[in-house]
């Protein structure tokens, strides 16, 4: 996030504190697209995704008042979405499922790491192929709302952690797309 | 972010629409979710203070329209029972709302915190004028009015304090709004010459 982003996140706190109508709903605009994406890449049925936007909203909305850094807003919300929805899928996956997942795609991965951004809808699919937390990663890297130590702080991990879950998960993303592309011809 | 990279951002958001139909309904919905809403217990018990509200207005409206009684005359006791039964309308119109509604909107929460607040001081106050000031009447008219002066300069540095913290308050985020405004400039400003030196 550049300087001059930073401010207008700082700018746009401040007016929504005062309850300005027209800055939470600019708020909303900005972030509503976003957050849903993210959310979406941790919940499968729209719907829920829905719901778990919804719920995000009420959290950011009431506790706006408590930022303390205003200019790390997106991480902020990012990390709110992030927890409402993990909330909401604890109720239906332990934990060590998720962790199976995620080791399971990890072992099963090789190859290059480099991603074209030209392939946009290719990626978008086969995000949805890749484990949670892999997906989780990459999704807040596509986004690029955030730095790499804001996504760790989002993620409640180490920066190194992030690299590399980073890495493993780009792999994974790559692997399914030439699956894909054999698959097709 | 570079150009390339705002694209893919947005082309990649564009993949999860969410259609506006959906999206205003799911914004609603999230209004409805910062009302807070009234248990049945909870709606009887603002449907009473809208009640005691609506007495307390017929009372102070009395007061302040009706015939006054021979200490009643004086001006300063009139013109608080005009303010106390004005505030008992914005009282008994929140309140009532509320029961009626059975949900307390964001926007009028402030409202009603500040009406009841109101309220208070003007029943403590009417208590004042209902069991002080007749005893003290008997024996001094000047000792009444200094009572009520006395209340009345309370009344009025409360209300002056909240106002001056209200406007403190305000200034403080306008002045903040200025600066943040200013540094968003002068941030574009970099940014526009940092562009044109790399071109």
């Amino acid at each position: 996030m550049t300087e001059k982003e930073a401010i207008a996140c700082e700018l746009l706190v401040l007016r929504c504190r005062q309850g300005r109508k027209e800055a939470l709903e600019e708020m909303v605009r900005t972030w509503e697209r976003p957050l849903f994406y993210y959310i979406r890449r941790l919940i499968d049925d729209e719907d829920e995704a829905l719901h778990v936007l919804q719920q995000t909203w009420v959290c950011v909305l009431q506790g706006l008042r408590t930022l303390r850094e205003p200019r790390k807003l997106p991480a902020w919300l990012y990390g709110i979405a992030r927890k409402t929805a993990l909330s909401h899928l604890r109720a239906r996956y332990s934990e060590r499922s998720l962790f199976r997942e995620e080791q399971a795609t990890r072992d099963s991965e090789d190859g290059d790491v480099h991603l074209s951004v030209d392939r946009v809808e290719e990626i978008h699919y086969g995000l949805s192929r890749i484990s949670l937390v892999q997906r989780e990663v990459l999704t807040l890297f596509f986004l690029q709302d955030l730095s790499l130590e804001e996504i760790a702080s989002v993620l409640e991990i180490p920066l190194g952690t992030v690299k590399s879950r980073l890495h493993h998960a780009k792999r994974a993303l790559k692997a399914v797309l030439k699956q894909e592309e054999s698959s097709h011809e | 972010m570079n150009e390339l990279n705002k694209t893919f951002r947005e082309r990649l958001l564009n993949m999860e629409t969410l259609n506006s139909a959906r999206g205003e309904i799911s914004r609603e919905q999230i209004r409805a979710m910062l009302d807070t809403r009234l248990s049945g217990i909870k709606r009887i018990g603002f449907a009473l203070l809208a009640f005691v509200g609506f007495w307390t207005m017929i009372v102070f409206g009395s007061h302040a329209f009706g015939d006054p009684n021979d200490w009643e005359d004086l001006v300063i006791y009139q013109l608080f029972m005009m303010f106390a039964s004005f505030a008992s309308v914005a009282w008994t119109g929140f309140t009532g709302w509320a029961a009626i509604s059975g949900v307390i909107r964001r926007t009028h929460r402030p409202w009603i915190v500040a009406t009841t607040l109101v309220m208070g001081f003007c029943y403590l106050v009417a208590m004042m004028y209902v069991f002080v000031v007749p005893v003290s009447v008997l024996e001094s008219r000047t000792e009444l009015g200094t009572q009520l002066g006395l209340i009345w300069f309370f009344l009025l540095n409360t209300i002056g304090l909240c106002t001056i913290l209200g406007v403190l308050y305000r200034g403080q985020y306008k002045s903040q709004e200025k600066l943040l405004e200013i540094e968003y400039r002068l941030a574009d400003l970099a940014e526009k010459l940092k562009g044109k030196e790399q071109s």
